[in-house]
């Protein structure tokens, strides 16, 4: 059976109520993936790297962050059922909810 | 030894619970309100034992409905303004939101803001959060509790209103930026006993309003409320830069002293105020060596014991905030960092999430705390304080927050919990 799934597109601009808000990614060691560990609030990127390694420094190697602005998530939960529905691929061909057998 | 302290058994097995995140100075000074709600959290949310035997498994979620406030406070944490921000959780949102904490077993939600008050469906978001089997209970400025609204609010299940007021009238409007806050909100404490719907003062104490504490108390216990809640000063919002008005630490001994000293007074007296310290948990330390110099070392066994269930600090465990766009931070007040955001992921997905590393370790504090903290005996019922302040302190994620006013001999001195029975 393949699920088709439906999801919705939350583009809610910077999401600070205040200032501006930065996805953050952090990676502890160089051979583990990039992790998203949340956001943070800064007036630029040097500020929220400033603030993400004072969070983050005993943990991580390297930090990346991204305007929340510039993110589109594209998500199944259901909170944003107001928010625009995204047609699933007219071929639903997505591995992850396949099943496999 | 005070009648107050022997009044009942202090139930003293450890380990049993996680005792209090507002620190029930009555409570644990004075055996006073015993019954009642067994849940615990950082912030007032009017339980009536402020003291638990039971553990809270789940967060308290503080919900900060609105960035909208309709007064312009120098110390607001949330940096609240006139007007709502684009994109704040609708009503539809706010209901499937409750949805969410009922499932994932939120015992209590908190109403706040913004003014949560100038959302005009809170009323509806109260009634669907009480038939979802959530406590609702409101943080407010009190300045738009007529008897009216205090009445539906009570109707649509509204548990308790903490009101907020900083100082006497002079200096609470210019703290609060509006003139006439102060009467509003003192009308807006006594709509709430007009109807019988429970509330308390929330005070937050700085240097500027420290000597208005008493005739505040003294006015609002004439106009009939008996629960008093005071907030040492967070760093965030507009608190931030406003450690210059945070009390120092002889300043704070003071004031914590002369809390516990009328709170003991008053009972003594056969008042029964209860009394609540919120935010900075050296208080939880500081009422120990109070029960041990003034009741002796039994009441400060006790004491310590039924602190220890809870473990201090409740950040990122016991307590949880959403903002009005829908981000989830580890506290009310750590509005520069958050978890996620529950438009794209359920609360309960994202607070379980232990991949994230910040997460975990705060969540495993007292083994990561650095400085005068790493060898504090009180340092498993305070957990360090406040993250967020040590930040600001730049003392790093698991320094030492600077409003602790412990001296050393007190870090390091008897040890209450060793044979606690």
């Amino acid at each position: 059976m393949v699920e088709r799934t439906e999801r919705r597109r939350v583009d809610d601009g910077d999401r600070a109520p205040n200032g501006r808000e930065w996805e953050l990614f952090v990676r502890s060691e160089g051979d583990d993936p990039m992790r998203h560990v949340g956001s943070v609030r800064a007036a630029d990127a040097d500020g929220a790297y400033e603030l993400a390694t004072r969070l983050f420094a005993w943990h991580a190697d390297d930090v990346w962050v991204c305007p929340s602005s510039a993110m589109t998530r594209y998500t199944t939960h259901d909170l944003a059922a107001d928010a625009p529905s995204v047609d699933p691929p007219a071929d639903s061909d997505e591995p992850r909810n396949r099943e496999w057998s | 030894m005070h009648r107050a302290l022997t009044r009942r058994p202090i139930p003293t097995s450890p380990g049993t619970g996680s005792g209090p995140d507002v620190i029930s100075v009555s409570t644990l000074l004075c055996e006073h309100a015993a019954d009642g709600n067994r849940l615990r959290y950082d912030v007032d949310i009017g339980a009536e034992d402020p003291v638990s035997e039971q553990p809270q498994r789940r967060p308290v979620v503080v919900w900060n409905t609105t960035n909208r406030c309709n007064l312009k406070c120098v110390h607001c944490y949330a940096g609240a303004e006139s007007e709502p921000k684009a994109g704040e959780l609708t009503t539809a949102e706010g209901k499937r939101l409750l949805d969410d904490l009922a499932d994932y077993g939120a015992p209590v939600v908190l109403f706040s803001g913004g003014e949560p008050m100038v959302r005009e469906d809170l009323t509806e978001l109260v009634a669907y959060a009480s038939d979802a089997g959530i406590r609702p209970v409101l943080s407010t400025n009190g300045t738009l509790l007529t008897t009216e609204r205090a009445r539906e609010l009570k109707d649509a299940g509204l548990a308790y209103a903490g009101v907020s007021v900083d100082g006497l009238a002079e200096r609470n409007d210019e703290f609060r930026g509006v003139d006439g806050a102060f009467q509003a909100a003192v009308e807006g404490i006594e709509s709430c006993l007009d109807v019988g719907l429970k509330t308390g003062l929330r005070y937050t104490v700085t240097q500027q309003n420290v000597d208005d504490l008493d005739g505040v108390v003294d006015l609002l216990t004439d106009v009939g409320l008996d629960r008093f809640c005071f907030y040492h000063l967070s760093y965030s919002g507009r608190g931030e830069t406003l450690d210059s008005v945070d009390l120092d630490t002889d300043e704070r001994r003071s004031v914590v002293k002369r809390i516990c000293d009328r709170t003991v007074r008053s009972h003594r007296e056969g008042d029964e105020i209860e009394t609540l310290l919120v935010g900075n948990y050296a208080d939880a330390a500081y009422i120990v060596e109070y029960a041990r110099r003034e009741f002796g070392e039994d009441a400060a066994r006790r004491v310590y014991a039924r602190l220890a269930r809870n473990g201090g600090d409740p950040t990122g465990e016991r307590v949880a905030a959403v903002d009005c766009l829908g981000n989830v931070h580890p506290t009310q007040f750590w509005r520069t960092y958050s978890l996620g955001n529950v438009r794209d992921r359920s609360f309960g997905d994202i607070w379980d999430d232990d991949s994230n590393p910040l997460l975990r370790a705060v969540r495993n504090r007292p083994e990561n705390l650095t400085g005068r903290c790493a060898d504090c005996q009180y340092r498993h019922i305070c957990r360090g304080g406040s993250r967020l302040r040590a930040l600001a302190a730049d003392n790093g994620l698991f320094g030492p927050d600077p409003q602790c006013y412990l001296d050393a001999s007190e870090r390091h001195g008897s040890r209450p919990t060793a044979d606690a029975d």
